[in-house]
């Protein structure tokens, strides 16, 4: 981290030398990476056990079992606050490292200051049996009975549970989000401009999973049922407060 | 649609095809061309089959595991074959709660039914301990409950056995029998497990419609009022993942954890596929419900608030009435496949018919 901070320093220091008038002109196309990763408030997400529990806006204790979601239409803002918009889709299960990274090939060359994306599929993309059939993906088809003729696919899987005084033997919350409930994530500065030219640009990008649970709309588990996929205000409203679960946390650029 | 039927068509013409006619698969000549490529279709919506590299599907290979798969020559005392345990009108499963190997020893799990096994990878067994059906079969081979053989041996009879080498030779072109060989053999002989011909499949073509009941129980299992979908989910009816639904409050078998060594996996088992669940009685790992409707009752009724429940199981259940239980074995039934049971690809390979 500290060696590509450095980097960026350095190029930063190259480049205020040079004259740039367009940051765009003669640069070739690089590679952007998504990293992704996961915490609450600042301390690292940990699965499935009662070892690694949180406490939210509300002041519920809760744990995590399940975290996977879909990352679509990434947009990168150029210095001259242009949008890029690069097609695709992404699949993230955190518990599984091999889906931790998402690579955009054949970025166009230049100096870029944020991101943003969705989270989830837009009304183009999650169509019914639209996506590869792998295993992940079927996993994640929403039911038809459900408006899975219409959608084909949930956003989000975040399934907790949580200790209630009343509730005994500590409930779930499932919060599946699908039909047009996707998030629309903020524009997400970069700590510092970042050049891409012929490189590859990773952007380590972090979850604060506390986020799904405060602002705009503070978040009470026990006030709920467990399972809401049959209620889409109550899915729209996790999907507002999402808007800012991301940051990017470090840029870090390779030849 | 049309190119789901043409699939399936293609699979079955092909699967007969390694029926031979239904007469003996028996030492063939070996053929100076090598065996003969398989194309297994994959029926539509399902994922690619996984086949590896190094063990692609041959008419010969598929003919080989299939004449092993049945017979009890790989067991230890020659009394037990894949067969025993796996029996085909059970979709592959065992009838029995645990299985008998060798010397009717028991087993502490039930087997588990093979419907289109040939896509768990890389989740084989009940905790997912093997990572391909390659890796899978020489497990009950030398294990003491089940065939409790030693390879030696068994290569040695193998070598020495009338028949043998030539279907070898006809599928990997030596008659150098090795356990590298046997497992590819009979990996593909289960890859050719494919059920995708259910009432279910031809009412998602437009070919059939539910009766009330099933279409009843297609809307329980399909929305959370059943929340079925979630882990047996079209088209597979199985996530290939792990879950505890609270069968028991103190599970006794550790299952996925002793693979991961992961506390969190305590209790938990792959979710079974359910396409041809009515005829793969007992149920559950441990086999421990004799009939269907208990095993969906416990859904309705059952769950135990275990150290590892899934969240999307309620304890005590998600109140399901008796009528909804009902709905739910309805649309269970059009789960099942007479073509895949009936196959008589998937039968021992006979002698006249018989
Ligand atoms: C004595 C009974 C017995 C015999 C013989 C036997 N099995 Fe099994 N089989 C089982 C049991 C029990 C399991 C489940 C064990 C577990 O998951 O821990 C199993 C599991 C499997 C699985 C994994 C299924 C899944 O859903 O992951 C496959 C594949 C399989 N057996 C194939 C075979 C083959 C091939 C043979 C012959 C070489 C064979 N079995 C012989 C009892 C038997
Ligand atoms: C959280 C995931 C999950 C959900 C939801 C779920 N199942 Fe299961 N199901 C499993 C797992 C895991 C097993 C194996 C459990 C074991 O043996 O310990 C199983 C086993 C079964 C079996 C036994 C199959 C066999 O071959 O032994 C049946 C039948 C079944 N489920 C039906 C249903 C029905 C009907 C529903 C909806 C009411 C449902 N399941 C909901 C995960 C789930």
């Amino acid at each position: 981290m500290r060696r590509g901070i450095f980097l960026i320093a350095a190029l930063a220091l190259l480049w205020a030398g040079c004259d740039s008038s367009d940051p765009i002109d003669n640069t070739s196309p690089g590679t952007v990476v998504l990293s992704f990763s996961f915490e609450v408030d600042g301390e690292p997400l940990g699965f499935d056990d009662s070892s690694f529990s949180y406490v939210n806006a509300a002041g519920d204790t809760y744990w995590v079992s399940t975290l996977r979601y879909y990352i679509s239409d990434v947009v990168l803002y150029d210095s001259d606050g242009d949008r890029h918009e690069i097609d695709g889709f992404h699949y993230v299960d955190a518990e599984d490292a091999s889906t931790l990274s998402y690579t955009l090939s054949d970025v166009p060359g230049g100096e870029y200051t944020a991101v943003t994306f969705f989270l989830g599929l837009d009304e183009e993309k999650n169509l019914p049996n639209s996506l590869p059939t792998t295993t992940e993906n079927l996993n994640m088809a929403w039911p038809i009975p459900m408006g899975g003729d219409v959608w084909g696919y949930h956003h989000l899987k975040l399934e907790v549970n949580y200790i209630n005084p009343v509730i005994p033997a500590e409930p779930p919350f499932n919060a599946h989000l699908g039909l047009d409930n996707y998030v629309t994530v903020r524009k997400l500065p970069f700590p510092e401009t970042a050049r891409v030219d012929a490189n590859t640009m990773e952007l380590t990008l972090s979850m604060n999973v506390n986020e799904w649970w405060k602002t705009p709309n503070t978040f009470v588990f026990a006030d709920h049922p467990p399972m809401i996929m049959g209620m889409p205000p109550l899915q729209r409203l996790l999907a507002d407060n999402a808007a800012d679960a991301f940051t990017v946390k470090a840029v870090t650029l390779r030849d | 649609m049309i190119r789901f039927v043409l699939a399936g068509l293609t699979a079955m013409v092909l699967l007969a095809g390694c029926d031979g006619g239904g007469s003996t698969v028996g030492p063939d000549p070996p053929e100076p061309t090598g065996p003969t490529p398989l194309e297994l279709a994959t029926p539509a919506g399902f994922p690619p089959l996984p086949i590896p590299a190094d063990n692609p599907m041959t008419v010969e290979g598929v003919a080989l595991g299939r004449r092993l798969f049945f017979d009890p020559i790989l067991s230890g005392d020659n009394s037990i074959a894949c067969a025993s345990c796996h029996r085909p009108n059970a979709a592959f499963s065992d009838p029995r709660r645990v299985s008998l190997g060798v010397a009717d020893r028991e087993g502490f799990r039930n087997a588990p039914n093979l419907t289109n096994i040939g896509w768990a990878n890389p989740r084989l067994f009940w905790d997912g301990r093997a990572e391909s059906l390659e890796e899978q079969v020489p497990h009950p081979v030398v294990d003491f409950d089940e065939m409790d053989q030693d390879w030696g041996e068994l290569l040695a009879e193998l070598q020495n056995h009338a028949a043998y080498p030539a279907l070898f030779e006809a599928a990997f072109e030596t008659t150098q029998i090795t356990q590298d060989l046997v497992t590819k053999a009979l990996a593909q002989f289960e890859r050719t497990f494919i059920s995708a011909e259910a009432k279910f499949d031809r009412v998602q073509r437009g070919e059939a419609t539910f009766t009330d009941a099933e279409a009843r129980g297609f809307e329980l299992f399909f929305t959370e009022r059943g929340e079925c979908f979630h882990c047996h989910g079209n088209p597979l009816f199985t996530d290939n993942d792990f879950h505890d639904i609270g069968l028991d409050a103190a599970p006794d078998d550790a299952g996925r954890s002793d693979v991961t060594g992961k506390r969190s996996d305590y209790g938990k088992f792959k979710s079974p596929t359910l396409r041809n669940v009515t005829v793969t009685a007992p149920y559950m790992h441990d086999g421990r419900f004799a009939t269907l409707r208990e095993a969906v009752q416990h859904y309705a009724t059952g769950p135990r608030p275990s150290p590892n429940l899934d969240p999307l199981i309620l304890v005590g259940g998600f109140g399901l009435s008796e009528q909804e239980v009902d709905d739910l074995l309805a649309f269970l039934e059009t789960l099942t496949d007479p073509a895949f049971l009936n196959n008589p690809a998937l039968r021992p390979p006979t002698v006249n018919g018989q």
